[in-house]
């Protein structure tokens, strides 16, 4: 596989934490108990478990540098934010120092190539990022330039077999919908939900 | 059309046998699925420099191929609790778990996809990959394997997989001699019928068979188990390294640890490998049932050969099996409204 393709993976990667973060922005304390796209999940439990991805996907570039701890269940709703943002400022810094060879690292009891970590890891945050929008009521669709990259490696990676557990169903969109809708539509998640946000009735737009 | 829909509709139909391709030369399906990712990934992205020298499907099988010799070169093989030592014979002795052991794993059938319209697709998806021979292959070595996957599961001719393993037709021949050699001393040595041995019932016979054995299951009643048991029947629970040859010391096993009163289990129809399989919950003790372990039967017209019970609730998930089991719900007892335990 060649550098181009690798730089251009880091590259998926690098802009959906990026915006995640611009997401995360608009989160507040009053917004964390807010329910969120995740069935179940608050705005909290997301916030946290995004963190524990960011972590673990840093840990499994191989840095060594995982900020362990930020996002566990003692963190202040008021810290969340700042450790989302330390565990992205990591896994960038992983990104850069991972080497240019397409390696196999270690991922719990499994060994993927650094690709496939990448690009799984893109798509999560990417639709994570347009999650914790839904919730705060920002209304960032994913960039159309990152959904557009994303979109055709989405289905290779997210198929009936790996979809339980991880996403929903993929909801219809019409065939002229912008990338951002299509993607999240396929993640299993209702693109009109950005403008109406679940338990949020009467919100005005 | 797009490029991306373009590969999609080329490549897609190929996902199925891919998975299964990668399950019988890793003998674990959710190594399996991490394959077939990397697969379709470096596909997607060599797919501008895919130039149509071979078929879209000789292509997919030699980036998988390859990217299975690769991760098999990095670990152990993957062994079912027969493979370890010989039967325990004291079936009441306390049973120890080995869970570090990579064990075998098996495939669930709904993994592979249902091709409607083309059953040659799940003919060579299924061929091969019933657990007793998944089980022997992995006694061969990593390149061994491929040849003989796809000399004679596949059925390739040696020209096509020398060129895929970039060997001579003379070589693969040759490595295809000893894998035959090596295959059959491990089913031998390791209790595992050839492939060609097994012969289900018809399907009438074996669905009433199988009644009969969840009912008897469910019912604790392990006399009327032992009857639809083979007298040589092989009974193993990885990752509980005892397993137990013959009738007499698996139900008596059952009998002792398992089957001690009615109502404790119920069980749900399900198939794995291109064999009859259940999953099995168990009654807690707030008389909910859940997921407890999965059970892979060989069915022979003379009984049952073997019983493989994957004591591992994680599994459930990949058959597409809830983890915890609705009221009333129960293979032979579908709405029968039996009480709880």
């Amino acid at each position: 596989m060649g550098l181009a393709v690798l730089a251009a993976d880091r590259g998926m990667l690098v802009r959906a934490v990026g915006y995640a973060l611009s997401a995360a922005r608009l989160a507040t304390p009053d917004t964390m108990p807010r329910p969120t796209p995740c069935a179940g999940w608050d705005l909290r439990t997301l916030l946290r478990h995004l963190t524990d991805s960011l972590d673990a996907l840093a840990e499994a570039l191989g840095t060594g540098i995982v900020s362990r701890g930020v996002a566990k269940a003692a963190v202040r709703d008021q810290d969340l934010v700042r450790g989302l943002s330390e565990g992205a400022g990591t896994l960038v810094c992983a990104c850069a120092m991972a080497g240019t060879e397409d390696r196999r690292v270690a991922v719990g009891d499994r060994e993927l190539t650094t690709s496939l970590v990448i690009m799984t890891g893109a798509i999560e945050i990417a639709v994570h990022g347009w999650d914790i929008s839904v919730a705060c009521a920002g209304h960032g669709t994913i960039p159309a330039g990152l959904a557009r990259d994303l979109l055709p490696i989405a289905p290779l990676l997210v198929t009936p077999a790996t979809r339980a557990g991880r996403f929903a169903d993929p909801v219809p969109v019409p065939a002229l919908a912008a990338p951002g809708d299509r993607l999240v539509a396929f993640l299993g998640r209702q693109p009109a939900a950005a403008a109406n946000p679940p338990g949020l009735p009467g919100l005005p737009p | 059309m797009t490029v991306s829909d373009d590969f999609t509709s080329r490549t897609g139909p190929y996902r199925g046998e891919l998975l299964a391709h990668c399950y019988r030369m890793l003998g674990s399906a959710d190594e399996a699925e991490d394959l077939v990712q990397e697969t379709y990934l470096r596909a997607w992205r060599g797919y501008g420099q895919f130039e149509g020298r071979s078929s879209v499907r000789t292509w997919l099988y030699r980036i998988a191929t390859n990217a299975c010799l690769t991760a098999i070169e990095r670990r152990s093989r993957r062994p079912l609790p027969s493979g370890l030592g010989a039967p325990d014979r004291d079936t009441g002795a306390a049973l120890t778990a080995a869970p570090d052991t990579p064990w075998l794993q098996p495939l669930p059938d709904v993994l592979l996809g249902r091709a409607p319209g083309d059953p040659a697709a799940v003919a060579v998806s299924r061929a091969g990959t019933r657990l007793a021979f998944v089980a022997a292959l992995q006694y061969l070595s990593a390149r061994q394997r491929a040849v003989l996957i796809l000399r004679d599961v596949l059925e390739w001719p040696a020209a096509q997989v020398a060129d895929l393993l970039g060997l001579t037709p003379a070589a693969v021949n040759s490595a295809l001699r000893r894998a035959r050699a090596q295959l059959a001393h491990a089913q031998r040595a390791r209790a595992l019928p050839a492939e060609d041995d097994v012969t289900e019932p018809p399907e009438p016979a074996q669905r009433a068979l199988l009644d009969r054995f969840a009912a008897a299951f469910e019912d604790a009643d392990v006399r009327a188990l032992a009857a639809l048991l083979r007298e040589d029947i092989v009974l193993e629970m990885p990752p509980l390294a005892a397993w137990f040859a013959g009738r007499e010391a698996s139900a008596g096993f059952l009998a002792a640890n398992v089957l001690q009163s009615p109502g404790r289990f119920r069980l749900v129809a399900t198939a794995a490998n291109g064999q009859p399989a259940f999953a099995v919950y168990r009654c807690g003790a707030d008389g909910v049932f859940r997921a407890y372990g999965l059970q892979v039967l060989a069915v022979t017209t003379t009984g049952i050969a073997r019983i493989v019970v994957f004591l591992d609730a994680e599994l459930f998930r990949t058959f597409r099996l809830p983890p915890v089991l609705a009221d009333g719900a129960g293979a032979g007892r579908l709405g029968a409204g039996r009480p709880g335990c």
